[in-house]
C-alpha cells in the first residue's frame, strides 16, 4: 500500500459529515446582517453628532453613502468568492470605477475656495472609522476562517476594503455633509489602515496550514 | 492511468456522498483522485519528491475544505485551482529552503565557528532528542530540522495538523525541562 493510500484511508476514517457552504449571497447578507449592528453599536463608544441631511449638498452625500455601501458589498462578496477554490469574483478593476467615482465625489464635497470652519474632528474620523470597523474585521476574519483561503492575502485585502467602505457608510451618518481637506485624508489613512490591518491580523487566521 | 470521462462525471455525485458522510464515496473519490492531481502537478513541477509531497498536501487541502465544495459548480475547477496553489506553495516552499542553501554554502570559511564547539552542541542536541519519545522525536525533526510545513509534516508522518501541532507543543514542553535539569547540574 503507498504512502497516498494510507493517508486516504485515515482521511476516510477520520471523515465526518459535513454542513456544505452557504451560498456566497447569502453568505454575504448573513454578514451584514451581523456585521452592521456590531459597527453600530460599537459606533456609540465614538461621541459623533449626527448628520444634518437638510443642508444643501445632502443628496450628493446620500449618493455617496449608497455607494459606498454598493462597493463595501461587492468587496466583501469578492472576499468570500476568492478564498474558495475555483469560484469566479469580481477582479478589482471592475470595482475601481465606482471606486473613483466615490473619490471624485468625496474631493468635490470638499469647498474650494471658501474656507470652512474645522473643529479639528478630523482625528475623530480615523478613531470612529476604526473603532466601527474592529467588529467587523473580527466578522470577516472568522467567516473567512471557516472556508480558509486559496489566496489569504487576495481574500484579507478585499474583505478589508468591503469592511472600510462599511465604516465609511456608517460615518456618512455622523458627518458633516461638507468635506474638510483634513477629513478627506484622514478617511483614506483610515481606509488603508483598515485593510492593511485585515491582512496582518487575518493573515495567521485563513491560510490553510493555520 | 487516464481516467475517463464517466467516472469524472461520477465525481461530484461521490463528493456530495463524501460531504453527507459516506466513508467509502469519500476513499473511492480521492483514490480515483490520485492520477489527475500527479499529472496536473507534474506540468508544474519536474521533481518527482515534490510531486509526492504536492500530491499528500492536495489531499489534505481537499480533506479540509470538502464542504466549500458546492454540487452546483463543476468539480474539476474546484480540484485544479487547490492543485495548482498548493504547488505553487511547495515551488515556494522549495525556493526558500534552496536559497537557505546557497547562502549556507555562499559562507566564508573564516565566518563558520570552530569544528569542536559545533560538534558539541551537535551532540547535546541530539542527546536532548533522544531523550524524547520517538513521535515526538520525529516532529521536532521534521518540523524544524527539516524545516517542513506543519501540513507537510502531518502528511509525512499521516497525522493530522491538529495532533502535530500538540506533539510538537509537547515535545518543546519537554525540551525546555531538560534543558533547565541540564544548567542546573
Amino acid at each position: 500500500m503507498t504512502d497516498h493510500d494510507l493517508l486516504i484511508e485515515k482521511l476516510g476514517r477520520e471523515m465526518q459529515p459535513v454542513k456544505p457552504l452557504r451560498s456566497t449571497g447569502r453568505r454575504v447578507f448573513t454578514w451584514l446582517l451581523l456585521a452592521l449592528p456590531c459597527g453600530i453599536a460599537a459606533s456609540f463608544l465614538v461621541q459623533r453628532s449626527f448628520t444634518d441631511w437638510a443642508q444643501p449638498g445632502a443628496l450628493q452625500a446620500i449618493f455617496q453613502l449608497v455607494l459606498a455601501f454598493i462597493l463595501g458589498t461587492l468587496a466583501i462578496r469578492s472576499a468570500f468568492n476568492i478564498s474558495i477554490a475555483g469560484r469566479r469574483s469580481i477582479s478589482w478593476k471592475a470595482l475601481l470605477p465606482i471606486g473613483l467615482l466615490w473619490l471624485g465625489m468625496s474631493i468635490s464635497q470638499i469647498p474650494g475656495e471658501v474656507p470652512i470652519e474645522h473643529d479639528n474632528d478630523s482625528a475623530r474620523c480615523f478613531t470612529f472609522l476604526l473603532v466601527v470597523s474592529t467588529p467587523m474585521m473580527a466578522l470577516m476574519i472568522a467567516s473567512l476562517r471557516r472556508t480558509r483561503a486559496l489566496h489569504p492575502v487576495r481574500s484579507l485585502a478585499m474583505a478589508g476594503l468591503g469592511v472600510s467602505c462599511m465604516a465609511v457608510t456608517l460615518l456618512a451618518f455622523c458627518h458633516p455633509v461638507h468635506l474638510h481637506p483634513l477629513d478627506f485624508v484622514m478617511h483614506l489613512a483610515a481606509i488603508v489602515t483598515i485593510v492593511a490591518l485585515t491582512v496582518l491580523v487575518g493573515k495567521r487566521w485563513v491560510t490553510f496550514d493555520s | 492511468m487516464q481516467t475517463s470521462d464517466s467516472a469524472r462525471e461520477s465525481w461530484p455525485a461521490l463528493m456530495e456522498q463524501a460531504q453527507a458522510g459516506d466513508q467509502r464515496a469519500y476513499t473511492r473519490l480521492l483514490k480515483a483522485l490520485v492520477p489527475v492531481i500527479r499529472a496536473q502537478t507534474r506540468k508544474q513541477i519536474t521533481d518527482n519528491a515534490l510531486v509526492e509531497d504536492v500530491i499528500q498536501d492536495v489531499l489534505l487541502t481537499v480533506h479540509r475544505v470538502r464542504h466549500t465544495y458546492d454540487p452546483a459548480y463543476p468539480f474539476l475547477p474546484w480540484l485544479m485551482a487547490i492543485i495548482s496553489a498548493r504547488a505553487i506553495d511547495a515551488l515556494r516552499r522549495r525556493g526558500r529552503h534552496q536559497q537557505w542553501e546557497i547562502n549556507d554554502d555562499a559562507m566564508p570559511e573564516v565566518a563558520s565557528p570552530p569544528d569542536a564547539p559545533q560538534q558539541e552542541t551537535q551532540e547535546e542536541l541530539a542527546g536532548y532528542l533522544r531523550q524524547l519519545p520517538s513521535r515526538q522525536r520525529d516532529i521536532v525533526e521534521h518540523v524544524h530540522l527539516r524545516e517542513m510545513s506543519l501540513t507537510e509534516a502531518a502528511a509525512h508522518n499521516n497525522l493530522s495538523v491538529a495532533a502535530v501541532k500538540s506533539l510538537l507543543h509537547r515535545a518543546l514542553t519537554n525540551l525546555r525541562r531538560f534543558g533547565a535539569n541540564h544548567d542546573r547540574s
